[in-house]
């Protein structure tokens, strides 16, 4: 994935973004290692819009564009992958990491498989009604019967995704 | 992650952790980072995370409604499960009310996605979503 990232060149005016090259891959029977590249001197982006002194906020602010830009900035890169990811050029990278099923399944796990359990311990709180909860069933059964289909189209939206597109580092 | 740029206007953004590369519904990307902006927003009152939710919508291109339902209900998902993510003691831990508010709206934006409910995201912090139509 990131040998191939690096055919995926995402720049504007405004904009440069990158991903982590790889230098070291060696798989084998008994070893796996990985050597990329670290962006050490960059930050997440949860500091950015949450400083948490004044002084840091003004260094923020001179550092970085506004939130709305630099959310503007991330959805368009978003959009970018999105559409390289889904072009003829990957059909290869596409079968390759769709043969990733054991981080499909914690995804799955983490967002659908925890949901109605997680909120069944705080049912007299939250309030559930008996519409809520079959919509959430209905939302974890199509979930369920997704992760049971191959990894091959299956319509709009659907492609290769980073899936783990968080704030946080 | 965002790296300092060398002048005001120009932002470098790194993009790590791409172990979780998989084939799965875009909404799962889009709806992974709102869910994360709105538990900042919840838990931090940052408002700025709240004014990147509507810049990012608007990059992307907006949002179908199809998609923007489908992220609407990733997005409550996330909240959902990051309630085993969050610290469950010492000084860090969040106010059981606020935990408890959370689980109550994050439920709601799974619900009313799967109910295709328009009007009630149109009130909610997650109007955004549904402000920019992607263009067909």
């Amino acid at each position: 994935m990131l040998n191939a990232l690096t055919d995926f060149s995402f720049r504007t005016p405004t904009t440069i973004a990158r991903t982590p090259r790889l230098y070291i891959s060696i798989r084998d029977a008994e070893t796996t290692i990985q050597v990329h590249e670290d962006f050490s001197d960059a930050t997440d982006l949860r500091a950015v819009l949450l400083p948490s002194t004044a002084r840091d906020h003004d260094q923020m602010s001179s550092l970085f564009s506004s939130p709305l830009d630099l959310g503007r900035k991330i959805g368009s890169w978003l959009r970018g992958f999105h559409t390289w990811a889904d072009a003829p050029a990957q059909e290869s990278l596409r079968r390759e990491i769709g043969r990733n099923q054991p981080m499909r399944k914690l995804k799955h796990r983490v967002n659908y498989g925890n949901l109605i359990g997680i909120l069944e311990k705080f049912l007299d709180v939250v309030g559930c009604s008996s519409e809520d909860m079959e919509a959430l069933q209905n939302v974890r059964d199509v979930a369920d019967k997704e992760l049971a289909r191959p990894p091959t189209v299956m319509g709009e939206y659907w492609g290769m995704i980073h899936g783990d597109f968080c704030m946080l580092k | 992650m965002v790296e300092r740029g060398e002048t005001r206007q120009v932002d470098k953004l790194s993009i790590i952790d791409w172990e979780l590369a998989q084939f799965g519904h875009r909404a799962y990307d889009l709806g992974h980072m709102i869910g994360d902006l709105c538990e900042q927003k919840h838990f931090n009152d940052a408002d700025s995370a709240m004014s990147c939710v509507r810049g990012f919508v608007e990059g992307y291109g907006g949002l179908t409604d199809e998609l923007a339902f489908r992220t609407a209900i990733h997005a409550g998902t996330q909240l959902i499960g990051g309630y085993y993510r969050r610290p469950q003691r010492g000084g860090v831990k969040a106010p059981e009310d606020m935990v408890v508010d959370m689980l109550r709206f994050a439920k709601e934006f799974v619900v009313k996605g799967w109910e295709r409910d328009r009007a009630w995201f149109e009130g909610s912090i997650l109007a955004p979503l549904f402000a920019t139509r992607m263009a067909g």
